[in-house]
């Protein structure tokens, strides 16, 4: 990895990294489980051989909430409300791939506009967790201003997704079989039901120029500031084999040129409809994951806009029998969550509950990169490097 | 502070003291899980709590008032939670934020959760919600400093709690 | 992902691996333990699967400490997935191999792919499946002092036994369909 440092089609790292090589004994240096730049409670523990790390071991389970036991002693209904809190930046986002594998076992299809208001939503829980990314990115490596637009631009997408919804980023509005219809029209209402606020076209027109701006605006400010290229450009490089060997996934992986994005996959959100382009990196550096993030929160915001231009009229939820059993059987589904593939394995017996149920979060293979990717690397490069990588640990941790 | 353990203080001081110390709390930047988006999104500039008087500076324990114990925490992280209340100088003040915090929450039965802070350190303020909204922790924040103003300062600065470990 | 869109890929592996089954969309391979870790290989240097996304297990047992047990009688036994995938066309393959419970012992797929390091620590802690020539079979969420596999179906929720869950009354129906009550 030492090399990369030094090559010369960056120019922008200095040539008087470490020339001289001194014995030193190695240094045991403990990071975490507090510390502001771990995006929670990771703990790390490195043996620095002075500003070079010779070796990491991450130590997980500070977030440990025990999901999959949880999901065996609850009701189908009542896991949507787990699920939503394992990727917190993205709770929308979570519940999707659950509910979708519940409604395959089950043999029914959600109508098409409950998909069209979920991809909405997915979209926007999407934009809102880059947004975060970007802000706490920029900090960590040392710029104190993104982080105040980036949430501002965030809270916009939030009061959206909370006129829709009733929650900030826990919304809990996924039913198996449709969405959650709004107060006093029963499931069963066809005709004229207050699903989307009044006024919800509009405000969400507007917001996604803002948007738009934001991104413009962040990409020349962070993307053209110096410092920020010479931390990010050609630091903790991720190969394509060595991405796809550790399944990771999502924004990572495409940095790293593969360009593999499973909205184009699902067919029970109806991405195929819309046009939109899936951005990619050239060399799998910190800049390119920061980049592709940032691209992508456009290409999210195009879809919306043409989510909206095309929204189909008609019922929010199928019909569905009042105590939900699923029969028995065995799905996986899987989405692009913001942080990558998201998925569940839903094993069935016919119960209330499932039976057993393996949730797969992006964010725990994304991080077990980390040994293979930090050694050798500079410690100050830790940070950005760890950063990049844009984990939330209750997505590693479950 | 000698002084103050023996005979007190005026009250015209000790409210003027009150006072200062409500509006200059130095909350101790310790996120554990959903909450501490949420108390990002409070720091920012919709909601902004530092014009209440509360200071995101400190990354360390040592110089913090206020800890925000914002999310779940879990019994492997316990024991960390404890050591950085410990380490904070008094008079020290804790809102737990969330149900999680409060009461363990959604994970009421989990094998790894700890159900409530409170078993580990005092709470002053709890604030309900999951995750609270932004204004919820913003009157948690008006609660706790109503709570400081009231303080008698003889009760609050014993000199055998004074010695952070 | 839509099965009808990758015929040629689904003909191909059935013509390989005859046990292969096709459950709501999910393609799973049920092999023998001692083909694990070829199968794994296989699949991933003839079918292009190379991008690893996850390994766990399930309990099969009909004694459970909590939830539901099975309806019809299962032979206690672990079963062991790992799902690999490719990254360009969105194929995906379920591998699944049982074990014993007495010595739940299984070749662990770092040398394969090394990517399944966690994965199997997760699985051993959960469940007590040693991984044969794993480097690091270690503890990987819980306290170093903690005792028993949270996953097993044996492990009680002893908050539960405490105090009975309050959300009961959510899957009861409603006081004015009482015949669908009767059902469930």
């Amino acid at each position: 990895m030492d090399e990369n440092l030094n090559s010369g089609s960056i120019p922008y790292v200095s040539e008087a990294s470490v020339s001289v090589e001194i014995e030193t004994e190695d240094m045991t240096l403990n990071i975490g489980p507090q510390h502001p730049s771990t995006h929670g409670v990771l703990r790390l523990v490195a043996k620095v051989d002075g500003e070079k790390i010779s070796s990491v071991e991450p130590v997980l389970g500070y977030m440990h909430r025990g999901y999959e036991k949880l999901a065996e002693v609850r009701t189908y209904p009542q896991i949507t409300t787990l699920v939503n809190r394992i990727d917190w930046v993205s709770g929308f986002a979570n519940e999707i791939p659950f509910i979708a594998a519940t409604e395959k076992l089950m043999e029914i299809e959600a109508p098409e506009r409950a998909k069209h208001i979920r991809l909405i939503l997915t979209e926007m829980a999407r934009i809102a967790s880059h947004f975060v990314f970007n802000g706490a990115y920029a900090l960590e490596i040392g710029a104190l201003t993104p982080i105040f637009l980036a949430m501002e631009d965030r809270e916009r997408i939030l009061d959206l997704i909370e006129s829709v919804t009733g929650g900030r980023f826990h919304p809990n509005f996924n039913r198996i079989g449709g969405i959650k219809p709004a107060a006093g029209s029963g499931p069963t209402t066809k005709k004229n039901i207050q699903d989307l606020p009044a006024g919800f076209y509009q405000d969400t027109r507007d917001a996604m120029e803002k948007v738009l701006e934001a991104v413009e605006r962040m990409e020349n400010l962070v993307g053209g500031n110096e410092v920020f290229k010479i931390r990010t450009k050609g630091v903790g490089i991720i190969s394509k084999e060595l991405a796809e060997e550790y399944g990771v996934s999502g924004p990572i992986l495409r940095a790293s040129g593969v360009k593999f994005d499973l909205r184009s996959q699902t067919d029970f959100l109806p991405y195929d409809k819309f046009d939109y382009d899936i951005p990619i990196g050239e060399n799998g550096d910190c800049y390119d994951r920061w980049y592709v993030r940032l691209m992508e929160m456009k290409e999210s915001a195009k879809i919306i806009l043409q989510a909206i231009d095309s929204m189909p009229s008609g019922p929010l939820q199928t019909k569905v029998p009042k105590v939900i059993k699923v029969p028995k059987g065995q799905s996986y589904v899987r989405t692009e969550n913001p942080k990558g593939e998201m998925g569940y394995y839903v094993i069935s017996e016919g119960g209330l509950g499932p039976y057993r149920l393996k949730v797969r979060t992006p964010s725990f293979s994304n991080i077990s990169i980390l040994p293979v990717l930090l050694e050798g690397q500079l410690l100050p490069d830790l940070i950005a490097i760890m950063g990049s990588l844009d984990f939330v640990l209750g997505d590693v941790d479950r | 502070m000698g002084v103050v353990d023996k005979f007190g203080l005026p009250k015209p001081i000790s409210s003027v003291l009150n006072w200062a110390r409500s509006y200059s709390l130095w909350y101790f930047q310790f996120g554990l899980a959903c909450c501490a988006i949420e108390v990002m999104a409070v720091s920012g500039p919709r909601h902004d709590f530092m014009r209440l008087g509360i200071i995101p500076l400190p990354a360390s324990p040592r110089q913090a008032d206020l800890m925000v114990v914002a999310g779940t925490v879990t019994d492997k992280m316990a024991p960390a939670v404890k050591r950085l209340y410990d380490q904070m100088p008094e008079p020290k003040y804790v809102i737990s934020m969330g149900s999680c915090s409060n009461s363990g929450g959604p994970y009421w039965d989990s094998y790894s959760v700890t159900k409530g802070v409170d078993q580990l350190i005092p709470v002053d303020v709890y604030v309900p919600g999951c995750p609270p909204r932004p204004e919820a922790l913003q009157e948690g924040i008006i609660l706790l400093q109503e709570k400081i103003r009231g303080e008698d300062m003889k009760e609050k600065w014993k000199a055998d709690q004074n010695e952070p470990v | 992902m839509n099965l009808s869109n990758n015929v040629e890929f689904v003909e191909s592996l059935t013509a390989a691996f005859p046990s292969l089954e096709n459950s709501f969309d999910t393609l799973k391979i049920t092999v023998k333990s001692s083909d694990w870790i070829d199968t794994v290989d296989k699949l991933k240097n003839e079918f292009e699967l190379t991008y690893f996304s996850w390994l766990s297990a399930i309990d099969w047992d009909n004694e459970v400490a909590i939830g539901d047990p099975p309806k019809e009688p299962v032979t206690p036994h672990f079963e062991i997935l790992c799902c690999l995938s490719d990254s360009f066309a969105g194929n995906l393959v379920i591998v699944s191999t049982q074990i014993d419970k007495e010595t739940p012992q299984i070749p662990s797929l770092v040398g394969v792919f090394a990517g399944s390091n966690w994965h199997e620590r997760e699985a051993y802690e959960m469940f007590g499946i040693e991984f044969i020539n794993h480097p690091n079979l270690t503890k990987m969420y819980l306290p170093d002092d903690y005792e028993g596999n949270p996953m097993l179906k044996s492990f009680e929720l002893i908050s539960r036994e405490v105090k009975p869950w309050p959300g009961e009354v959510d899957v009861e129906g409603m006081p004015d369909d009482g015949k669908e009550e009767g059902e469930s």
